[in-house]
């Protein structure tokens, strides 16, 4: 087994980024969008603070909603597109190609996940503070196992048989009531409330960010052993044939 | 020799019946072409020999090591240049690295002169090339990966007569450095031309020819167009 067979995912997972990086459109809408919500916001409620933990209770939401994205728009949305598009057809049928695959995608995303968060965070500091280097570190851990956690119901969803314009709307639509639920979870809520948005990873993703990774130490363990789990699924199940085809 | 034998195969979606006791033959260094309607079957086929369809009996016995595959529709990512569509397309076709001097030296020594036109795709910006140059540009770049069965889903389709031309020759020098090629067409011509068999899909079965006039005389027809038609239009049974 040579250099080359081995570092084949990397290799691919550096051509994913590639064409990440080259979509400034989806840049924008993922990190660019929160960072301006976060902006209007913060002035209209209060004066801009400089203090850490502030900084990440006015912030939390929005680095769970920005690493939500990340897992359904980016890792979970370009595998179904390129299901759609015959790629996968046409290269990923073997159980090496798909191994291969998976593991590019899902490394090429982890980078990218990485990225948005540090574009947040610089983006949102400019104003409210110094830079912070342990601070950061601490919020790109947390965030990223964020990530981790929307990963799971983002690589389900590509497992159901949706067309590239179903697969947009179901995304649009989970993303959005996850945020609708995790902010009214916020105020008091009825039992039946509550009790819902226990079932909220964006609830999930929120008290990751504020109560930070070790605190939720048994969420982390769920999330991990469930993505080595699913990675297992997703080699066998993972749909090959374009949903749009007859077959 | 290595050989691809199909053997009895049959395959059904719920109630209708794709194939019924199927067989068809595919031997190292040699072109074995598939004709047949739309909606016969050609692509099924090819997704029971990539595994990815089920067949409810037969066999399929295969000696090849290495088998690669060219869907019928294919898309790429806008973003990229075609240099990099073959990267990426290599990471998953061979496992060892092909670069671009690799596939030139097959190319040109398979088709003299057509060097110079794949470097220009090479470079191009895949959302300013054309359909056909992106088939032709992936035909010719899977016959470099060092498999030594190549299936190949109507590559010529939309490709005009120069590329086709090359894509032919191409198709032949990989042939005679021992690959098995298994390629499907609408176009009956090109395929009693190039290939050394060719198999018509009728009767939810394949019907092998080596030459024209067998065909259009087991159809009673006067031309290649007419024997397709003739073939097309038999009761299933």
């Amino acid at each position: 087994m040579d250099f080359y067979f081995v570092s084949r995912p990397a290799l691919l997972a550096a051509l994913f980024i590639k064409e990440q990086l080259r979509e400034p459109v989806a840049l924008f809408w993922t990190v660019v969008s929160p960072v301006v919500t976060y902006y209007l916001l913060t002035y209209a409620r209060a004066p801009l603070s400089s203090e850490a933990v502030d900084y990440l209770s006015k912030t939390s939401w929005f680095y769970a909603f920005v690493s939500s994205n990340v897992a359904l728009f980016g890792l979970a949305f370009y595998i179904v597109g390129r299901r759609e598009s015959g790629f996968l057809r046409s290269f990923v049928y073997t159980d090496r190609t798909k191994v291969v695959f998976l593991i590019g995608q899902f490394s090429a995303y982890s980078v990218v996940s990485i990225l948005y968060c540090s574009v947040f965070y610089m983006l949102t500091r400019i104003f409210s503070g110094e830079f912070d280097v342990a601070e950061y570190l601490v919020i790109l851990g947390r965030f990223y196992v964020c990530f981790l956690l929307f990963s799971i119901p983002a690589l389900l969803l590509t497992l159901v048989p949706l067309g590239f314009q179903n697969a947009s709307t179901l995304f649009s639509i989970l993303s959005l009531t996850m945020l609708a639920l995790g902010i009214i979870s916020m105020g008091p809520v009825s039992p039946a409330l509550a009790i819902v948005g226990f079932f909220n990873p964006m609830w999930w993703a929120n008290k990751i960010m504020l109560d930070g990774v070790v605190e939720c130490g048994l969420v982390f363990w769920v999330v991990a052993i469930s993505l080595v789990f699913l990675f297992l699924v997703m080699c066998r199940y993972l749909l090959i044939d374009p949903v749009w085809s007859r077959y | 020799m290595a050989r691809l034998l199909v053997d009895s195969l049959d395959v059904r979606y719920g109630t209708h019946i794709v194939f019924h006791k199927a067989s068809l033959t595919v031997t190292a260094g040699s072109i074995s072409g598939l004709l047949g309607p739309n909606g016969s079957g050609k692509t099924t086929f090819f997704d029971v020999l990539c595994g990815l369809k089920k067949r409810e009996c037969g066999e399929i016995s295969s000696a090849f090591s290495k088998l690669l595959y060219l869907s019928q529709i294919i898309s790429t990512p806008p973003v990229f240049r075609m240099f990099d569509i073959f990267k990426m397309t290599m990471l998953f076709c061979s496992d060892t690295r092909v670069t671009q001097q690799h596939a030139l030296d097959k190319i040109e020594k398979w088709s003299p002169g057509i060097a110079e036109r794949y470097c220009e795709i090479w470079n191009k910006k895949s959302a300013l090339c054309s359909y056909g140059e992106k088939r032709w540009f992936f035909t010719l770049s899977l016959l470099c990966a060092n498999a030594d069965l190549v299936i190949l889903d109507e590559p010529t389709a939309g490709v005009d007569p120069e590329f086709r031309y090359h894509i032919w020759r191409c198709l032949e020098g990989a042939a005679a450095e021992g690959v098995a090629v298994l390629v499907s067409s609408h176009n009956v011509d090109e395929i009693v031309a190039h290939c050394d068999d060719f198999y018509m899909l009728s009767q939810r079965r394949f019907n092998r020819f080596t030459d024209a006039q067998g065909f259009m005389g087991a159809y009673d027809a006067q031309s290649l167009d007419e024997a397709f038609i003739h073939a097309a239009s038999l009761p299933k049974g």
